[in-house]
């Protein structure tokens, strides 16, 4: 029988020794087996996926991987719009649509001009090239697996309004003529839907063709989430674009052994991705998680970088985003709107290469006033850039 | 100005800082001697006690800085060491109210644990290290009920004034402020506790401005 004064005792041992659980290390995926989702999309070959090195995540994360179908590639957009030229600017686009709720042709062609048509969309004065970095996107699929109902699935979730047919992310990349990358996080409930089922994730869609396209499984919280890299190229100078998701919060137990650090243990390992695949390491660990100190790989950087996202956050002042701020150190300061409810939770992070091409225009970033039936607010900013 | 919603939510907690302590002030008994072995104990149930506190307590504000993990471990290791402090002293004078103490924070545990059994029957990820910690935190209360009751209604009642006057002051910091009260409430009580088990006149827990329904 343990006495219960030790039993008491274990308690502020164990919240004081649990600092061990907030690394947030990454690595390059060594092979591509063990996640059916990780196998198939070896069939493209493009895509470098990074994962987190604790063992516990790496678990967690498998045993979801299990539940969801293949990655979509689709690199070149079948639109031909102009080739971009010195002056254009870029519009980059951060947006949680809700799967699927959140009317995307709709804002195209209100905030962009650009009527989607699946080879001929409609340009008006002004058009620019555009990179909508999606959250929340669904795709609906015979390819996403059967698995059995032990596994407890997230519910799932039905937008209490849509679109007119409700396109999933792929029908409406094929409709709106961009070039798509999609990578499923989780399932969206464990129904079948008319012969199919449904998951849900990140994804990019392009006027311009993708390459170099990056999967970062995120540390582990509460569920499993995979942000989306992809590069662009404008006049020779290459963009990296990147959409990612953080949970709200983590179990209550972790939250009380890991100080509430979910969210800032998944932005740290995706700057920590974002790091190695800079550098082209293969291991490291070398960001501390709530420790004070920053570190966001080696610098100077050498390619410009966008990261938007939905990050959870409650407030514009938590740590989350003082860490992208301080990796991104060229990103427009918070404008004070909030984004979800009341909540700032959506943001555009962007930071310049060491040459320096491409910037971030002053009227940057711009919060879209209509939700366009999502329970998120979009978020704009323009790049422009030179020779 | 806010809207009637949140003055209505505001009004339910100014009305809750009035009322809840009066059923938890009532706590009279009789001073019992101490004993070494109850110190040991005492200590033990300080520290949890103090400790899941501070944790408590730090999780949301910690949030706001980068040394997140140093600023919970120094609220954690602060709270537990008054904990520490008092529940030593406590259990070294006045025995029966530490026994008091830990027959709250058997209860508490207990009542944390059933909530903790539901959440997870209900949230899909839980599982029965958060039914124990939700037991943890209810020890933690438990040991201390008045003192983190009469914090809770504080804590509510300064967040919702400030919630109310301050536009850039949301709903987490209102929660925030909240916990904040539950922990000093109740690392108050522990230190109550000890200079009262110290005493000569015995036990007796008086609240000023604290009434009975």
């Amino acid at each position: 029988m343990i006495p219960p004064a030790r039993l008491w005792s274990a308690v502020p041992v164990g919240l004081l020794s649990a600092a061990c659980a907030t690394s947030a290390g990454m690595q390059l995926a060594p092979e591509v087996g063990g996640c059916p989702e990780r196998e198939a999309s070896s069939a493209f070959g493009t895509i470098a996926w990074y994962v987190p090195s604790g063992s516990g995540d790496k678990a967690s994360n498998e045993r979801w991987c299990r539940t969801v179908g293949p990655p979509v590639v689709r690199t070149v957009p079948s639109v031909s719009p102009p080739d971009p030229a010195d002056g254009d600017s870029l519009a980059v686009i951060g947006w949680n649509i809700l799967i699927g709720g959140g009317d995307i042709t709709r804002l195209l062609e209100e905030k962009l001009g650009y009527g989607c048509h699946p080879t001929a969309p409609e340009l008006t004065a002004g058009f620019s090239h555009f990179v909508l970095l999606i959250q929340e996107a669904h795709r609906r699929s015979e390819a996403v697996p059967d698995v059995p109902e032990s596994f407890r699935f997230p519910p799932r979730i039905v937008p209490a309004s849509h679109p007119e047919g409700w396109p999933d992310i792929v029908e409406l990349a094929r409709r709106c003529g961009l070039a798509l990358f999609y990578v499923p996080s989780q399932r969206n409930g464990p129904e079948t839907v008319a012969g199919g089922r449904e998951d849900k994730g990140n994804a990019i869609l392009a006027t311009l063709p993708l390459s170099d396209l990056l999967a970062i499984e995120l540390p582990f919280e509460a569920g499993r989430k995979v942000a989306v890299g992809a590069m662009i190229s404008l006049a020779g100078t290459r963009l990296r674009v990147v959409s990612a998701h953080l949970d709200v919060a983590s179990t209550l137990y972790r939250t009380l052994t890991t100080a509430n650090t979910a969210r800032l243990r998944q932005a740290v390992g995706v700057v920590e991705a974002l790091a190695l695949s800079e550098s082209g390491e293969i291991t490291s660990g070398m960001v501390p998680v709530g420790s004070g100190g920053v570190s966001c790989g080696v610098r100077p950087h050498t390619i410009a970088t966008v990261l938007a996202g939905d990050f959870n956050t409650w407030s514009a002042g938590e740590s989350t985003v003082d860490q992208l701020l301080a990796c991104f150190p060229d990103s427009a300061p918070w404008d004070g709107q909030p984004t979800h409810g009341s909540y700032p939770t959506d943001f555009i992070f962007f930071r310049r290469a060491a040459e320096g091409r491409i910037w971030r225009l002053d009227r940057s970033e711009e919060r879209v006033a209509d939700s366009y039936g999502s329970d998120h607010h979009a978020r704009i900013a323009w790049l422009e850039w030179s020779e | 100005m806010r809207s009637p919603t949140r003055l209505l939510a505001a009004v339910c907690c100014i009305s809750f800082l009035a009322l809840a302590p009066g059923g938890a002030v009532e706590a009279q008994a009789q001073k019992t001697s101490g004993s070494a072995g109850a110190a040991i104990g005492g200590a033990a149930l300080g520290v949890a006690s103090g400790a899941m506190l501070g944790v408590t307590a730090s999780l949301i504000p910690c949030t706001k800085t980068l040394s997140q993990l140093t600023c919970v471990r120094v609220s954690t290791l602060s709270a537990g060491l008054v904990g520490l402090g008092s529940g030593t002293l406590v259990g070294a004078w006045d025995s029966g109210r530490l026994g008091r103490s830990a027959k709250g924070a058997a209860i508490g545990f207990g009542a944390g644990a059933a909530v903790g059994f539901v959440l997870k029957e209900v949230v899909r990820q839980y599982g029965w290290l958060d039914v124990l910690s939700t037991g943890a935190i209810g020890m933690a209360i438990g040991a201390q009920p008045e003192g983190a009751v009469l914090g809770l209604g504080a804590g509510v009642f300064v967040g919702s004034i400030l919630w109310l006057t301050v536009p850039s002051y949301g709903i987490p910091d209102l929660a925030a402020a909240g916990l904040i009260g539950v922990a000093a409430g109740g690392l108050a009580a522990w230190v109550f506790d000890a200079v009262e088990a110290n005493s000569s006149e015995g036990a007796g827990v008086t609240i000023p401005f604290s009434f009975r329904i």
